[in-house]
């Protein structure tokens, strides 16, 4: 049986896609219209979305006797003080609470993940390994120095010494500029998959073919 | 002063008849299909093995953090992920931390065959929680309290699956399928696997990927599969085809055309550079 949402569905996506697209000839009404649709959908389901986990996370239980819950609300709606002169400094209690539970988690592991592991994984790097993979640990270590130097901008680069930092120097920035290299091919990538997508959905599930 | 119209013939230049070629690479793939080779990269094969091995009725996490813009990349590897999940004998909770994803996880679930798998008993899925890293945190400390009803709003009372999981050390392992940068591995990282020494599995973009080999190296993600040719990859590993696989040959054609458009067009500035 024809499922008449589905093609519905389908058309108006297809649709959309073609304005949106219509954008490389010219700015015109269809390009806006798919623009506002899009614009109107995401504001809708975020607004839907919002509510409902208020309701979810907060109101119903509130509503079947966990009193605590109420403390949150009272924080939320002292926020909305910001729009009165007279009531504005009320709003600096739920921004300061809201702003140190954000640091105090963000804390929270971050020493273990993001500082002593990481310096271990780069000091334990196994350079008498096969032969590619010692050059590889051996290319990081190098360009991990060089990169951080990059970043010395305390003394001048004059004398013997200078001068043996300025080719560190330029090691490190020809290695940033490598990472950008990748970074930015990446996102090529990344956009040709998402085009891609596009043009499968148009092919296969719009036209039928292949 | 009257304002000029565009004709196509002000439109046709270098870039559009670049634009046509791309769409050329990219749409006749498609229809007609090639069947270029897809190699299977060791950080793939890994994810699949270390799928593989989850213990039979263990807990697995499933968090999806992926955004509708990049769900165009993400669906193959997301979906290929989960179909092996439902494959094995084990036991899946799937969750969400940001705002689009509680959708495209059903979309995903549509698509799959599950097999026997029953909800609520096999599989739940709880949805989404606002808050990011701090509602990540609140669910690893408590699952209830984070969700006190699934996405179809069924009390987890009255979800069989759920009387055994209180926090995040009652999951086997952690899959994240990630895109967006407001809640990501490393809020799981700090927030699930270093509190709770879950094992943690990433399903990353092409973009992101570079960003999470600092912390492969490091052993705290245990494997990763990266982007539309992750799940190409993965797709064959579990023998079946879909979005990765039929996208791998216009992705090839594709890059390959950037490649010599690239070359052309350096041949071309130096050639202009070095001239009178």
């Amino acid at each position: 049986m024809v499922d008449l949402a589905q093609i519905s569905g389908i058309w108006f996506g297809a649709a959309l896609n073609i304005f949106i697209w219509s954008l490389v000839f010219k700015e015109n009404r269809f390009y806006r219209f798919a623009e506002y649709t899009f614009i109107a959908l995401s504001a809708a389901h975020f607004s839907v979305l919002g509510v409902k986990s208020i309701l979810t996370i907060g109101w119903i239980p509130l509503s079947t006797g966990k009193i605590s819950y109420i403390i949150p609300f009272i924080f939320g709606f002292l926020l909305y003080t910001r729009f009165s002169e007279y009531w504005r400094w009320l709003s600096h209690w739920p921004i300061a609470i809201l702003v140190g539970v954000g640091i105090g988690l963000g804390i929270r592991g971050a020493i273990d993940i993001q500082i002593i592991k990481q310096i271990r994984a780069t000091m334990k790097l196994a350079v008498f390994a096969n032969p590619m993979e010692a050059f590889n640990n051996i290319l990081f270590v190098i360009m991990l120095i060089s990169v951080v130097s990059y970043f010395i901008f305390t003394f001048a680069q004059e004398g013997t010494l200078g001068k043996g930092y300025n080719y560190l120097y330029r090691l490190g920035r020809l290695a940033l500029m490598a990472g950008f290299g990748i970074a930015l091919g990446n996102t090529v990538a990344v956009r040709l998959a998402l085009f891609t997508s596009r043009w499968i959905f148009l092919i296969k599930d719009f036209l039928g073919i292949g | 002063m009257t304002k000029k119209e565009t004709t196509l013939k002000d439109w046709i230049n270098v870039t559009v008849i670049l634009q046509i070629l791309i769409c050329l690479a990219v749409a006749i793939p498609i229809a007609v299909p090639i069947g270029l080779p897809v190699p299977i990269t060791e950080y793939t094969r890994n994810v699949y093995n270390i799928v593989e091995s989850i213990e039979p009725g263990s807990v697995v996490l499933f968090t999806n953090e992926v955004s509708a813009g990049g769900w165009g990349e993400m669906a193959s590897p997301t979906t290929a992920v989960m179909q092996h999940l439902f494959k094995r004998p084990v036991k899946i909770v799937f969750v969400e931390f940001f705002e689009d994803s509680p959708i495209l996880t059903e979309m995903a679930l549509d698509k799959i065959d599950k097999g026997d798998k029953v909800y609520g008993v096999d599989y739940v899925h709880l949805g989404f929680v606002p808050g990011y890293g701090t509602a990540v945190a609140m669910f690893a400390k408590s699952v209830w309290t984070a969700f006190p009803v699934d996405y179809h709003g069924t009390p987890l009372e009255e979800l069989p699956l759920m009387a055994d999981i209180e926090d995040a050390s009652d999951f086997e392992i952690q899959i994240e399928a990630q895109t967006v940068p407001a809640v990501g591995p490393v809020d799981m990282l700090q927030h699930i696997h270093s509190p709770y020494e879950v094992p943690f599995v990433v399903i990353a973009t092409a973009v992101a990927a570079p960003g999470h080999m600092a912390y492969v190296e490091s052993g705290d993600i245990s494997g990763i599969t990266i982007g539309v040719k992750g799940g190409a990859e993965y797709e064959i590993l579990i023998k079946r085809l879909g979005a990765g696989a039929a996208t791998m040959d216009a992705m090839s054609i594709s890059h390959l055309l950037l490649i010599i458009v690239l070359i052309v067009g350096n041949i071309i500035y130096f050639t202009k550079r070095r001239g009178p």
